[in-house]
């Protein structure tokens, strides 16, 4: 319910990055509004079991919220995302891993 | 005569007391070495460096530089090591083969205060070892003891110390110096409402790190009945 609460929200922003969930969870927004595939939720306790807050701020991703637009030529190209999740470091983006951070409905 | 005649046995002695001295100089390390020098000589400045000190000494900076290069390697292996390549290779902790935040949540050791997610003692107890760059040759940065008291004028009972240390085990001085807080005392005006808006500690804490109603894990007072 607060999840289906906050993706209403986060489709009434016009940001591109919204803060949502008390474990850091952030639910992108697609520019126009599109829900499909569903818009990437990306889970913040999963890298922070991971990862030090400095790995990746501010120089994969500033800390300011709504400041990050990710597009998935950004990812395929080793930017945002991509930095990691190639296939080396982290699991690569594929046609087999969408819902990973696009979660099926 | 002013000088009297060496006798045989005199020479001896004194070659025996050079060769001793000697023997002592090359013996010891080179920072004894120089005290020794600088003690015979009347500790009158250190002595120019000397051919063989110099030697010495340039073996001995090339030794620690091999030593730093070596434990430089070994720290690369070691981190290159825990790097999850793939997720065929082992998790570098149990938590990690967590497949939602419930169930990680539930390994994750909790606030006294309130229960919550203690993030810092799952650091502490080794709980979760977070990587401190993307590059599997980053290294973990020192942590930054200065603490910071806040004491609000209207009533000292809500006095806060801020604490660098365990916030600079996570992130690093840029990230909240100083777009967040002004590094200056006096510069921040840091409220309830202004963390209410998501400026200040309010950057954080919420969104992502612990919750605004946890008051007593900052307003240490009010936990321990008083100021």
């Amino acid at each position: 319910m607060i999840r289906r609460l906050a993706v209403i929200v986060c489709l009434l922003c016009s940001a591109a990055a919204v803060v949502v969930a008390a474990d850091g969870d952030v639910t992108f927004t697609r520019d126009g509004g599109g829900t499909d595939p569903a818009p990437a939720v990306f889970p913040h306790w999963s890298h922070r079991i991971r990862f030090r807050c400095y790995a990746c701020h501010d120089q994969v991703f500033p800390m300011a919220r709504n400041a990050t637009r990710v597009t998935m030529d950004d990812i395929a190209a080793g930017k945002a995302c991509g930095t990691c999740h190639n296939g080396r470091r982290a699991w690569a983006v594929t046609f087999e891993t969408c819902n990973r951070c696009h979660p099926a409905r | 005569m002013l000088r009297p005649i060496a006798t045989p046995g005199v020479i001896v002695m004194r070659w025996a007391a050079c060769t001793a001295l000697a023997a002592a100089l090359a013996g010891c390390s080179a920072p004894s070495r120089k005290k020794l020098v600088n003690a015979l000589f009347d500790g009158a400045g250190a002595p120019p460096p000397t051919r063989r000190l110099r030697r010495d000494l340039l073996q001995e900076i090339d030794g620690l530089k091999r030593q730093v290069a070596e434990q430089e390697a070994v720290t690369a292996a070691a981190s290159s090591a825990q790097a999850p390549a793939s997720e065929e290779t082992a998790p570098a902790r149990p938590i990690e083969a967590a497949k939602t935040w419930d169930e990680a949540a539930g390994a994750l050791p909790k606030s006294a205060d309130d229960g919550s997610v203690d993030w810092d003692a799952a650091l502490e107890q080794g709980v979760i070892a977070p990587q401190p760059g993307v590059a599997p040759s980053a290294a973990v940065q020192a942590t930054f003891p200065l603490d910071i008291e806040m004491v609000p004028e209207s009533d000292p009972t809500y006095r806060v110390v801020f604490q660098h240390a365990p916030h600079t085990a996570w992130l690093s001085c840029a990230n909240c110096h100083p777009a967040v807080f002004e590094p200056k005392r006096g510069a921040n005006a840091v409220s309830m409402e202004s963390i209410g808006q998501g400026r200040h500690c309010g950057t954080c804490h919420g969104p992502v790190a612990f919750s605004q109603d946890s008051c007593v894990r900052c307003h240490r007072a009010l936990s321990e009945g008083g100021p």
